[in-house]
């Protein structure tokens, strides 16, 4: 599967290539288990600094998102039909919290907002659904 | 004789022309003729202009090369004609490369092409399955390379000293000397050595990372990468085994048929016409494969990659300070190209420099009877 970074973006490389793996767990197009370039590799392909990549990476880890050992490379560790990470909601209500701040603060509406958070759900489910009937 | 010195910088030249404009035409389309345009100038008349002007430029070179072959080898200057006309060939067809994309290149820049469009940086995050390099082709020139060695090795002691190592474009002995290990093996050390260098060669091409194009789908990119490793590892080995071939046979028609003059002569032209027969043959494969992943579908447009025109010098040379990779793959032809702006891909550049010269200098050095 293809990574586009936008290096024009004010969000830093490495945050938007830890945003698309995380996608890409999210709606299934990476299978837990499923191998990922090496970081070397990554940088050598997008012709950046390999630090950048790791950076990512790095971030990936910590969430417990990716696994690296030293035989395998990094394989994608979780998939969204595993057991939820344990201490995972802890951190991520206050960042939702932000999030839905924002929005009431810009004047959507609680339905708009409710409406936009189940649709995005339901696509990702769809595209779930649609790469386990057709395995890449 | 003269028929030869007639027909092989034309032909030469004329298959050289054909390569040079099959490889431009393997590139993806947001590169014509080495310089990136986003996809909506793609087509634009500019660009097709000049992409034909650039077809037009090559066969004009090739008109005034092919006359000054006729006009050399009239003089009776037969090394010349053969030699000046191709190298010629080859320095002009830069020069009408450099001129034809210079037109795209101010148009792009006055007409702001890249203003407003969305570029991606792109990377296949899932590594695609390795190329498996062909090994046939190595063990036929391993074989044939054995089958040459033996047939020395019995002929050895029967050799005159000294032995006869230099012809004359006829084909008649005009060097000799002390036979020698090296002075009898000597082809075949450097035909081995060929042979192996270009057998890893094609090793390395079947693991090459293809940078990807962001305007390309996932399944695009696959088949480039898929499409560029096996074109290269496949033809890398075919040469090492055509050049095994080839230096077996002008040394094994020297040893077995020492008398027959024309013999030698004929071997190194059947050596030149089946490498440009791999080489295009390869090319033109890769280019029928590489279809699919040039078609651009308006409907479900990907984002333009970045304009990185800046560290391209010329379309040929690459220069990039903050780009990590040392290697990476060619904008314009086949194969890679070394980043000039990291140490390492400066030193190897200066190194293979250094190693054509002195093979320069030890070809002229030995033609002229040291």
């Amino acid at each position: 599967m293809l990574i586009d970074i936008d290096p024009d973006s004010e969000s830093p490389l490495y945050q938007q290539l830890h945003d698309q793996v995380v996608e890409a767990i999210a709606d299934g197009s990476l299978q837990p288990g499923e191998a990922l370039a090496s970081v070397r590799l990554l940088a050598t392909q997008f012709g950046i600094n390999a630090a950048t990549v790791g950076k990512g990476y790095d971030l990936l880890r910590h969430e417990g998102l990716v696994r690296t050992n030293r035989r395998s490379g990094s394989v994608v560790a979780r998939g969204p039909a595993d057991e939820q990470t344990p201490g995972f909601e802890s951190g991520w209500t206050p960042r939702l919290r932000t999030l839905l701040a924002e929005a009431v603060a810009h004047g959507m509406a609680d339905a708009t907002i409710r409406a936009t958070t189940d649709s995005l759900l339901t696509e990702f489910a769809a595209r779930r659904a649609d790469s386990e009937r057709t395995p890449s | 004789m003269t028929a030869f010195v007639l027909i092989f910088s034309p032909v030469f030249t004329a298959l050289f022309g054909v390569l040079f404009a099959a490889v431009v035409a393997l590139r993806p389309p947001g590169l014509p003729l080495s310089v990136r345009v986003p996809q909506s100038h793609a087509n634009d008349p500019i660009v097709l202009t000049a992409v034909r002007r650039f077809r037009w430029g090559l066969a004009l070179v090739w008109v005034v090369t092919a006359a000054l072959t006729i006009g050399l080898a009239a003089l009776g200057q037969s090394a010349l004609a053969i030699a000046l006309p191709v190298l010629l060939y080859a320095l002009l067809s830069l020069v009408v490369l450099v001129l034809s994309r210079r037109t795209i290149i101010r148009a792009k820049r006055e007409g702001d092409w890249f203003a407003g469009v969305p570029v991606r940086m792109s990377a296949q995050l899932t590594p695609p399955a390795p190329h498996h390099a062909p090994i046939v082709w190595p063990a036929l020139a391993i074989i044939v390379l054995a089958v040459s060695t033996a047939v020395d090795v019995a002929a050895y002691p029967t050799l005159p000293n000294p032995i006869p190592v230099h012809f004359t474009l006829s084909g008649a002995a005009d060097g000799w000397a002390t036979k020698s290990v090296w002075s009898v093996f000597g082809l075949l050390i450097i035909g081995a050595f060929v042979a192996v260098l270009l057998a890893a060669l094609s090793i390395v091409a079947s693991r090459y990372t293809v940078r990807t194009q962001s305007d390309d789908t996932a399944e695009q990119a696959a088949l480039r990468t898929r499409v560029q490793r096996g074109m290269l590892s496949s033809l890398l080995s075919q040469l090492s085994f055509v050049i095994a071939l080839g230096i077996s046979g002008i040394d094994l028609s020297r040893r077995l048929l020492p008398g027959v003059n024309w013999i030698v002569a004929a071997s190194s032209i059947a050596l030149i016409v089946l490498i440009m027969v791999v080489v295009i043959s390869n090319v033109a494969r890769g280019r029928r494969q590489l279809v699919a992943a040039n078609v651009r579908d308006p409907q479900n447009a990907r984002p333009d990659p970045v304009d990185d025109d800046e560290h391209w010098k010329g379309g040929l040379l690459y220069w990039n300070r903050d780009d990590p990779a040392v290697v990476v793959p060619r904008r314009f032809g086949l194969g890679w190209t070394f980043n000039l702006g990291r140490p390492a891909g400066l030193a190897v550049t200066a190194l293979l420099l250094l190693a054509v010269a002195a093979a320069v200098v030890t070809i002229i050095l030995v033609a002229h009877g040291r």
